[in-house]
């Protein structure tokens, strides 16, 4: 084949639209509309009830620097569309990178023939919870779009990473990296919605290693930062330069902490750390679709069954637990979800009770509810949308308690910061996670650095055992970048706000043991 | 989008003919993916995605910049090369950036089969429907995913660098939990070719082993002796392999890393049983004939007799410390013992038959050290038989005490490990194991 009918193949593929990604994904872009209906058309010809499109681009920057040198700059640009649509109650989904109404009529086709094909097999028709049609945009409200911005600041501060870092005596090795994402979402569906979102995620972080070749060990200390979901002014407000110069000196001092001490303690959360704690043992109980058996073959079902649902003590009267498409900052922040449900918050355990659940429109009417709360996700054009969650936080106590009010009430306890290893049950029971930094707190004061620490707990013990609240001004966001769920594996971003936390009676390990 | 040989090199080329850096470098992937989802013993989603797109790196000097795109037109080719050529033109220097490789010989893949090319939405789905009837009969409830796929992959280089190959695989697996929620089991294969799937057998296995795990009592967390099912195995085998890197070991940062400097090629670190290795043309797991990069992947041996043989060294780290490059394992293959699954448990006297471990994590790199859980089967052993089902753990174990403490295998065969790795991104191949000593920290209430 020459170059000629090769493009020509390339192009009867539907490998080419007719517009640049710039231009095809502009804001406003009527040729998305365009395209859309065509494939809502399409799909309604074809037999199906409900149909579904999203043409979306997906944008990554990545800077990776080591040991004073810039590893890699790599800028991905990812783009295409994939249409859902219900026929006979089943789901059928079809997807391709080769944005062109041809292209949209041949997958329109193939999701068809996936959903007749898997009509046999359907036991449940699909009911969908009632939506609003909207038409309409939103985009995360950033000061500086990070892909607008030149490189040079962006490495220089990178590089001024590096510097900080090595200036402490015994600090070995330093990698800095940033991470920039744009979702550009246009989704538009059969019940009359056309919804354009532009999503941008920002994560700037660093990794420093003290090793002793003497002794043969080695500790890594990783910033504090979280992934947000906020424009470059995120970079620009944390003090990424004074904290690497802290973390290379905890990553030196881990040499000669104390070992930590093994047994039940009251133990002390930062939020860097707390975060993840809450992502785990609360963020994924409470997914409808793991509760009622949909992950049961991998990510795992859920201890809080449907039965718990309003009864169930799931903490101690301290604890309230929000879910929240809306928070300010957060990864998981959007105008509306996948299926074109408007964002909201809702409380999952409210003074320590288990109130609701994560939901999807297909899912909601299992329990009862007459609406979704808008969790529906897919992480790509090429993915299939599904219950993913939305930030999860822990409020802030009514007084306001300081880090230094939770310290001075502690007789003989342990405080974590940051977030390190993490695992739990596949009915998110039993947990076992470390951290970055460990301080030994004894009679009110913090009196030592300690190492090779993780606490173990089982959920609703561990939640019941909270004791101490920070208030609002001791509250921050962390978050994970890449949180993964479903077959085949998806990964989401979201966020998790907390503020410090006390729990009392909690088993520490020492890990070096 | 499976394109063929002279199709990726015909795109290739003009991508390389619209360069304007000094070097460049371009990377191509395509792959068409279909699969089915299935719980609560009904489909849950089903779908299908079909994708390419071209990743160009462009290069002055050693200043570099990395784009991709997927659109093809030479417009949209010309815009994505002008851009990674303007980050690499403010890119400051990389040290330790390599040249591209030029011309290399490959030997032919066995990867790709059309049976697996060509599986219709039809079979699929009379595949889950299969493991659906199996459930219902049995009275359990079961959900699970297959998923076929083919792949292309190229890379070309301004240097007359060209490599084209492509693969297949099918994966299957599949959780059978009894309705009072108080047993589960489950089983998963993948292979190359349609042909070797069972999705009858498959479901016997998880329904059967779900019955034989019901209602579990608890036992007291602590070291014992375990018989753990390939899949257990392979968990092990992956993590310690995957921390094998000879930078990080030199540098004194991994478990592979020699007091004083250096790394422990040649040092025994693991039982004398032990062998592992990497062959790109093993019969029950092929692999694409090259890397990332464009060098020929080869058969490597990494632990021989429970010696250490081999790191992976970057083409930089090899060239500094005057080695040849080894890319990262093109799969991983343990070779096994003699040992029956019946023999492994008819020689324990007191222990633990594990299906699979869950939400395995590093705790401290030093010493490989994980931690993680039991799923979907673990049961007391005494005296020889199976005794009674009893309730998860979670264990905080390294691989490397692990496989210092194996006394029996049995033959290997082609896994999936229990959180995914060995489908269609790693294969491996690994047998059942008997190991001593292998601690538990804690019970799990989970099922």
């Amino acid at each position: 084949m020459d170059r000629r009918q090769f493009v020509q193949s390339m192009i009867a593929l539907g490998a080419a639209s007719s517009a640049s990604p710039e231009v095809l994904f502009g804001q406003g872009s009527s040729e998305l509309r365009d395209l859309a209906d065509a494939a809502l058309a399409t799909a309604k010809k074809l037999g199906a009830t409900y149909a579904d499109i999203r043409i979306n681009r997906y944008r990554n920057q990545f800077i990776f620097t080591r040991d004073r040198r810039v590893q890699n700059i790599a800028n991905t640009d990812d783009h295409g569309f994939g249409i859902r649509l219900i026929v006979d109650g089943t789901w059928g989904f079809a997807s391709s990178s080769a944005v062109s109404k041809d292209e949209i009529a041949r997958v329109a086709a193939q999701a068809v023939g996936i959903a007749k094909a898997n009509r046999a097999i359907n036991q449940e028709p699909v009911r969908l919870a009632p939506v609003e049609g909207f038409d309409t945009s939103w985009n995360t409200p950033v000061k500086k779009n990070p892909f607008e911005m030149p490189l040079q600041p962006k490495l220089d501060l990178l590089l001024q990473i590096h510097e900080e870092a090595l200036k402490v005596p015994g600090a070995s090795f330093v990698s800095a990296f940033m991470q920039f994402v744009n979702e550009h979402k246009y989704f538009a569906s059969s019940e009359g919605s056309h919804i354009e979102q532009s999503l941008i995620r920002t994560y700037p972080s660093f990794t420093i290693t003290a090793v002793d070749k003497a002794t043969g060990k080695f500790y890594s200390r990783r910033s504090l930062t979280s992934p947000m979901g906020m424009g470059y002014e995120y970079v620009e407000s944390y003090p990424l330069l004074q904290e690497a110069r802290v973390a290379a000196e905890e990553a030196v001092a881990t040499h000669k902490a104390k070992p930590a001490p093994s047994g039940p303690k009251t133990l002390i959360l930062h939020p860097s750390n707390l975060w993840l704690t809450i992502h785990e043992s609360v963020g994924h109980p409470t997914e409808l679709d793991r509760a009622l058996g949909y992950e049961a073959n991998f990510a795992g079902t859920s201890f809080l069954t449907t039965d718990k649902l309003g009864t169930f003590q799931f903490g101690s009267k301290l604890v309230n637990l929000v879910a929240d498409r809306t928070q300010e900052n957060g990864m998981a922040t959007c105008g509306y979800d996948d299926d074109g449900v408007k964002s909201s918050r809702w409380h999952l355990v409210k003074d320590g009770t288990f109130v609701d659940y994560q939901t999807t429109r297909d899912q909601a009417h299992l329990i009862g509810q007459k609406a979704s709360h808008g969790c529906s996700y897919a992480d790509s054009w090429g993915s299939v949308p599904f219950q993913r969650m939305p930030n999860v936080s822990l409020e802030a106590g009514t007084k306001d308690v300081s880090e230094a009010d939770i310290i001075s009430a502690t007789a003989d306890g342990v405080y974590v910061k940051g977030d390190a290893s993490f695992s739990i049950d596949h009915q998110r029971y039993n947990f076992q996670f470390s951290g970055q930094t460990f301080w030994e707190v004894k009679n009110g004061k913090i009196t030592t650095q300690l190492r090779d620490l993780a606490y173990q707990s089982n959920t609703p013990e561990f939640w019941k055992a909270c004791d101490m609240l920070g208030g609002p001004s001791t509250y921050a966001l962390g978050g994970a970048f890449n949180d993964g769920k479903g077959q085949p594996v998806q990964s989401n971003s979201v966020s998790h706000g907390c503020p410090i936390a006390r729990f009392a009676g909690v088993n520490i390990l020492n890990t070096g043991q | 989008m499976i394109w063929t040989k002279e199709q990726a090199k015909t795109l290739a080329d003009r991508a390389l003919a619209l360069s304007k850096a000094e070097q460049t470098f371009v990377a191509i992937n395509g792959s068409e993916r279909a699969s089915v989802r299935f719980a609560r013993n009904t489909v849950t989603t089903a779908g299908a995605t079909s994708a390419v797109s071209l990743a160009i790196t462009s290069r002055f000097g050693k200043r570099s910049g990395t784009v991709t795109t997927a659109r093809f037109d030479d417009a949209s080719l010309q815009t994505a090369l002008r851009n990674a050529e303007e980050i690499a033109k403010v890119s400051p220097e990389n040290p330790e950036a390599m040249p591209l490789l030029g011309p290399q010989t490959y030997t032919p893949a066995t990867a790709y089969f059309d049976d697996v090319a060509s599986a219709t939405p039809e079979w699929r789905a009379s595949s889950v429907a299969t493991a659906i009837a199996l459930a219902k009969k049995n009275e359990v409830v079961s959900a699970g995913f297959v998923e076929t796929q083919a792949a292309m992959q190229a890379v070309a280089s301004s240097q007359g660098l060209f490599a084209y190959d492509r693969f297949t695989a099918a994966d299957y697996n599949l959780t059978a939990r009894t309705p009072d929620g108080s047993g589960s089991g489950w089983a998963s294969k993948s292979f190359n070719q349609l042909g070797l799937l069972r999705p009858d057998v498959l479901a016997e296995t998880a329904i059967s082993k779900a019955a034989m795990a019901r209602n579990p009592t608890g036992i007291e967390p602590g070291t014992y002796t375990v018989v753990l099912e390939p899949a257990a195995v392979a968990d092990m085998v992956a993590f310690m392999l995957f921390s094998a890197n000879a930078r990080q070991a030199d540098e004194g940062r991994s478990f592979f890393a020699k007091k004083g400097g250096g790394n422990r090629i040649g040092e025994q670190i693991v039982g004398d049983g032990v062998r592992i290795y990497s062959d790109p043309a093993h019969p029950l797991a092929p692999t694409v004939s090259f890397d990332n990069e464009g060098l020929p992947a080869e058969k490597r041996v990494w632990v021989e007799k429970g010696v250490l043989q081999n790191l992976f060294y970057s083409r930089f780290w090899a060239q500094k410390m005057g080695k040849a490059p080894i890319s990262t394992p093109s799969n991983v293959i343990m070779d096994g013992g003699t040992a029956t699954m019946a023999d492994l448990i008819a020689g324990t006297q007191r222990g633990l038959l594990v299906t699979r471990f869950w939400y395995i994590r590093p705790l401290d790199p030093q010493t490989i050290l994980l931690t993680g859980l039991t799923r979907d089967g673990l049961f007391l052993i005494e005296n020889g038989k199976v005794t009674r089902p009893v309730r998860n753990m979670r264990w905080n174990e390294s691989p490397v005490v692990a496989l210092n403490n194996v006394d029996a295998m049995t033959a290997p065969e082609r896994v999936v490990s229990g959180e995914g790795v060995g489908g269609s991104g790693l294969s491996l191949v690994c047998p059942a194991a008997r190991i001593r000593e292998f601690r538990f920290t804690s019970s799990s209430d989970a099922v």
